[in-house]
């Protein structure tokens, strides 16, 4: 990655990458979620030990589905980001020759807004209608149901324009031209931040809207031998039951595991600003 | 490119796995689907319907039945399964305790204080469906109902044959935390890993193998009395979230072999499935005034006679109650009216109102909003249970339900008597919560008693939990006379209710139970015209072609 513009981490690159190995060692573990998961794991399974209330097979259970719902979030924001990368790419290349090209860039930005609100607006519901239609399995359907539905892409890609507009207006961008550099170079930078600093709430996201695939994917009779999803699972236990014994050991190891999953995926954009003496606020 | 086809191969060899388990296990497995949510599948309180089943599935009895109607005489529709062969049935309805070999034999033997332990936590479990019998075993060794007395001979069979469990022994209890008192199995609630507990205190063919939230499935015991000729070896149960899921699934290539309690009116082809009563399923839908209300007001109005046989008469006049019982000629009804009685086998007669009836009624009612509320009115809460509200009516029948009681009992200027309804979107835990804090004036719900009819009796008994609604108006010792009196007592019952009015009753709404046309059924030596009950001996039921 070209780190011209960014001077401290270049100037003192051995330094950097020695305080780079410290920080992966102590904090990234350290991180908030990782150490609330791990905390919660270490309480659970004690009271598994220590008690007979709550007994083995529960918590496998809940792990597995809690694995699930979490395979389908990982899978369906996958696919999300192939479908992400390449409408983005598209407008963003157009955005790059928005000066030269103006006809150009509008219409691009134009029909890339309209088919991405066109997507978007269709409810995740609308899929339960579409399932026999999509061929493959049913855990393909899931997760590209999760990917397209509930206005994930519009939001995203108009988050992520909204920052990258407002970035090339900042002096240092606009003199690109006189510093031996390119508008795109600069802007790299802070795309690659933007890209890597949303996983987390995507993720979030996504999980939570595993919810709607948990009911809808398991009207045929071989789909319901195969797991359910944590989700689902919580729901109905809610809906038919109440609060029950059950409902906490579901929610906990559903927390434990959605926590250490969000904690993997900060560690990137963490490494990154880090490497790049960032400092959030 | 090589580093590749290593990962890779693992996974494959994984699937492939997978895959072969799969298949085998599906070659002998028989799928029940049902609507009905359970996470729990206590075997001594049976919260649900598949609990019930499943609870038969797995544990033995002492007597069971074997056939039904027909020729079928008494002494071949039952057969001692855990009583000596030998063992007969006193006229006065009690059994000498003793067991049979081929129970008290293998890895966990039944023993007659096995027995007693079952009766003692049936008598600290009300929901249990054998809970109304007092049962108990006396200091000769013989087994006795208390309920009704001197039960006739098949009558006294029939609950004879109540499941039967062993005593956890102290390393189950000590692993589980059970406590050292009658009813703490009834209190503990099975969920996924309970399946080694309610497997030791069971006996039965099958066992459990894995409690999941969506699916039970159930295997056969390793035992000796197996007999190798089983045909079936393992029983998946799945929940279904909806109905129109369900019977897009009964349509579907794959489908359920069984389904389990599925409302009268959804009627799939007889090609595809059979559609079989069970006692079990036994219920009457009802409005339910609770006694037990905190608002003086309202608590007195349901106390006047008067006023309890007007609402229920009135209640029988509406339109969207009509429509859905069967008034009608030529419609496609989804329940009987059944008139004042809870039991859809009542044998007093019922008069219904005629249309002509129903300006006379309508009239009455508001003489009497006008006498009793003229000068103020009152406002009655209604809660509707789910399984009322969402499977019967849908939201437009319940406006309109809502309309027209409304427009029956109330008076201009928020006089009269007014009723709110109030919708279960919360779901069925919301609803029994709401229930239990008593926080509601009228509850439109549905009470099974299944195939025990001593329970409808104790609903109206001041002194039995089963009356959650304080229904006081008949005395303790004159309900427990009804009980012990057998038919009499019943038919003492029926007659009772229909000058009191204690709840107001809508209508019967059967449910059945549906069965693939893909099996050859077991039908053990049944006479000509008798037949097996439903599930009997499950494990010898044949597939007809491969699906």
């Amino acid at each position: 990655m070209t780190t011209k513009y960014s001077s401290p981490s270049s100037a003192d690159a051995t330094y950097g990458r020695g305080r780079r190995f410290r920080a992966i060692n102590l904090e990234y573990f350290l991180l908030p979620d990782i150490g609330i998961s791990l905390a919660l794991a270490a309480t659970l399974t004690g009271l598994v030990w220590l008690t007979p209330y709550i007994q083995p097979g529960v918590v496998v259970e809940a792990l597995l589905a809690a694995a699930h719902s979490i395979v389908v979030a990982l899978a369906g924001s996958a696919i999300f980001h192939i479908i992400f990368a390449a409408l983005f790419l598209i407008v963003y290349s157009s955005f790059l020759k928005r000066v030269m090209h103006p006809e150009y860039y509008a219409l691009t930005i134009s029909i890339g807004f309209l088919a991405i609100v066109a997507i978007s607006s269709v409810p995740i519901t609308q899929y339960i209608e579409w399932k026999d239609l999509i061929p493959g399995s049913n855990f393909l359907k899931q997760c590209i149901a999760l990917a397209f539905a509930n206005s994930l892409l519009y939001l995203t890609l108009l988050g992520l324009l909204h920052e990258i507009k407002a970035e090339s207006r900042m002096t240092y961008v606009r003199s690109a031209h006189f510093k031996a550099a390119t508008e795109a170079n600069y802007l790299r930078e802070r795309l690659i931040w933007a890209s890597l600093s949303r996983q987390q709430s995507l993720f979030y996201y996504m999980l939570s809207f595993t919810l709607f695939t948990d009911k809808m994917f398991t009207t045929d009779l071989e789909a319901m031998q195969g797991q359910h999803g944590a989700i689902g699972n919580l729901f109905d236990e809610l809906l038919n039951r109440g609060w029950t014994g059950l409902f906490g050991v579901q929610l906990t190891v559903l927390i434990i595991c959605a926590l250490f999953v969000r904690g993997i995926l900060g560690v990137p954009v963490k490494v990154w600003e880090r490497s790049h003496h960032v400092e959030r606020d | 490119m090589r580093q590749a086809w290593y990962l890779a191969l693992p996974v494959l060899f994984i699937a492939g796995m997978v895959q072969t388990k799969d298949a085998v296990a599906r070659e002998d497995a028989l799928t029940f689907a049902t609507t009905e949510y359970s996470s729990d599948w206590n075997p001594v309180s049976t919260p649900t319907y598949p609990s019930v089943i499943a609870t038969d599935l797995v544990s033995e009895r002492l007597i069971r039945r074997t056939c039904l109607g027909g020729d079928a005489v008494a002494a071949q529709s039952f057969e001692n399964e855990c009583l000596v062969p030998a063992a007969a049935v006193s006229k006065r309805g009690s059994v000498l305790l003793r067991l049979n070999p081929t129970c008290a034999a293998g890895q966990r033997p039944l023993n007659k204080d096995d027995v007693i332990y079952t009766l003692l936590e049936t008598t600290e479990t009300p929901s249990n469906r054998y809970h109304q019998y007092a049962l108990k075993v006396d200091g000769a060794g013989r087994l006795r109902i208390s309920r009704p007395s001197n039960p006739p001979r098949w009558l006294a069979k029939e609950i004879l044959g109540f499941p039967l469990l062993r005593e956890p022994t102290a390393k189950m209890r000590k692993l589980f935390g059970l406590a050292n008192q009658a009813g703490s199995l009834a209190r503990h609630t099975f969920i996924s890993g309970d399946e080694s507990l309610i497997n030791d205190v069971t006996g039965g063919m099958f066992a459990y193998e894995n409690i999941l939230n969506h699916t039970v499935r159930l295997k056969l015991r390793d035992k000796n009395k197996s007999t190798g000729n089983e045909k079936i070896s393992r029983i998946n149960i799945n929940v279904v979230d909806r109905m129109v899921d369900l019977t897009e699934m009964m349509r579907s290539r794959v489908r359920p072999d069984i389904v389990l309690s599925v409302s009268h009116h959804i009627n799939p082809s007889d090609s595809l499935y059979t559609k079989r009563f069970d006692p079990n399923l036994n219920s009457f839908t009802y409005f339910g005034f609770n006694f037990a209300t905190r608002d003086l007001r309202q608590r007195r109005l349901f106390e006047d006679a008067e006023f309890r046989r007007l609402f229920t008469t009135s209640i029988w006049t509406l339109r969207s109650i009509r429509r859905i019982l069967d008034f009608v000629p030529g419609g496609r009804p989804k329940g009987t009216f059944i008139g004042q009685s809870p039991d859809v086998a009542s044998p007093r007669p019922q008069d219904s109102p005629a249309v002509s009836q129903r300006k006379q009624i309508q009239k009455k009612v508001r003489d009497y909003a006008r006498r009793t509320f003229g000068e103020r009115g009152i406002v009655l809460k209604v809660i509707l249970a789910p399984r009322v509200a969402g499977v019967l009516f849908d939201a437009a029948d319940l406006k309109l339900l809502d309309q027209e009681l409304n427009a029956i009992w109330s008076l201009p200027n928020r006089k009269g008597i007014r009723f709110r309804f109030t919708d279960p979107t919360a779901g069925p835990a919301h609803f029994k919560e709401a229930r239990r804090s008593g926080d509601f004036h009228l509850v439109f719900d549905t009470f099974e008693f299944g195939a025990n009819r001593l329970r409808y009796i104790a609903f109206t008994d001041p002194e039995s939990p089963l009356n959650d609604l304080g229904i006081n108006i008949f005395p303790a010792s004159k309900v427990e006379t009804w009980m012990k009196g057998g038919n009499k007592g019943r038919l003492d019952y029926f007659d009772n209710v229909m000058s009191q009015y204690p709840y107001a009753v809508v209508g019967h709404f059967p449910r059945r139970v549906l069965i693939s046309t893909n099996f050859e059924r077991y039908n053990g030596n049944c006479p000509s015209g008798a037949r097996a009950p439903l599930l009997h001996k499950i494990w010898m039921w044949e597939r007809k072609a491969p699906r």
